[in-house]
């Protein structure tokens, strides 16, 4: 078996030793000064911008926006569609959130996981409530919560993560609760019950 | 009297799920209050604004 061996200075050595299989293969060495790498090498001997570790691949750039109706004592009118009211803005990495008219205009385009919950206070037991995140006013997704009677009472009501994608300009997202009575939306004090819309950029396009 | 019980004193036929399907009542919180969004009823026609301010009088 072919092999070039080259002894360090005072100790060592090092063996270049090409495979014993049929074919030929090559190595071009750059005209740079630098330490070649192997697959058993540290990972500390990487250069900066070489990805080591999972923050590395997890984008920091990537756009993160959470809001939250925080004790706004929304009144809302049963059988009606209603937009939830913000006011608080928790993340907003982007400049996409929009209390003025209670939406996220994400600036950045690709594909983003939206997710919300409503808090809701009613003024009498109800038998309906649906929850829908809507792109531009019209409705992406809703999820509804039915019993046989008016048993539905005070809570926290979420709808399950989707996906909606946006032009980075001028799309925009909202979230917004139907009702079977009358009710009031965010009527708690507390930051982690109140009403919420959060999503964060999948995928750029 | 909101806009959604006015549309039932005129139509005291419609139920419920009618405002989640082929009726559409939204309030978009910037101010200008209820509004019908959608009217796609196969039977019963849009009612005119005439209608639902007779309702409230």
């Amino acid at each position: 078996m072919a092999k070039i061996r080259i002894k360090g200075d005072t100790s060592g050595y090092v063996d270049l030793q090409a495979p014993d299989v049929a074919g030929a293969g090559s190595i071009t060495v750059p005209n740079l000064s630098g330490t070649l790498l192997t697959s058993a090498s540290d990972s500390s001997d990487f250069p900066s911008a070489i990805l080591t570790s999972t923050s590395d691949i997890t984008p920091s750039a990537s756009p993160v926006f959470d809001m939250r109706g925080i004790n706004t004592d929304q009144d809302i009118s049963a059988e009606t569609w209603n937009k939830v009211t913000m006011n608080t803005s928790t993340v907003d990495t982007n400049s996409m959130i929009d209390l003025t008219n209670n939406r996220v205009t994400p600036t950045v385009a690709g594909y983003y996981a939206v997710s919300g919950m409503i808090r809701i206070n009613f003024d009498t037991l109800t038998q309906i409530v649906l929850v829908g995140i809507r792109k531009n006013g019209s409705e992406v997704a809703a999820v509804q919560y039915q019993l046989g009677s008016d048993n539905i009472q005070n809570g926290q009501y979420p709808i399950h993560t989707t996906i909606v994608q946006c032009n980075g300009t001028t799309d925009y997202i909202e979230l917004y609760g139907y009702v079977g009575d009358a009710a009031t939306f965010s009527d708690i004090t507390t930051t982690s019950q109140s009403s919420i819309l959060s999503g964060f950029l999948v995928r750029a396009t | 009297m909101t806009l959604s019980e006015k549309v039932r004193a005129i139509y005291p036929d419609l139920q419920e799920s009618d405002f989640r399907t082929v009726i559409e009542i939204r309030n978009d919180a910037d101010g200008r209050g209820d509004y019908i969004a959608k009217w796609e009823h196969p039977t019963l026609a849009r009612p005119t604004q005439e209608q639902l301010d007779a309702v409230e009088e």
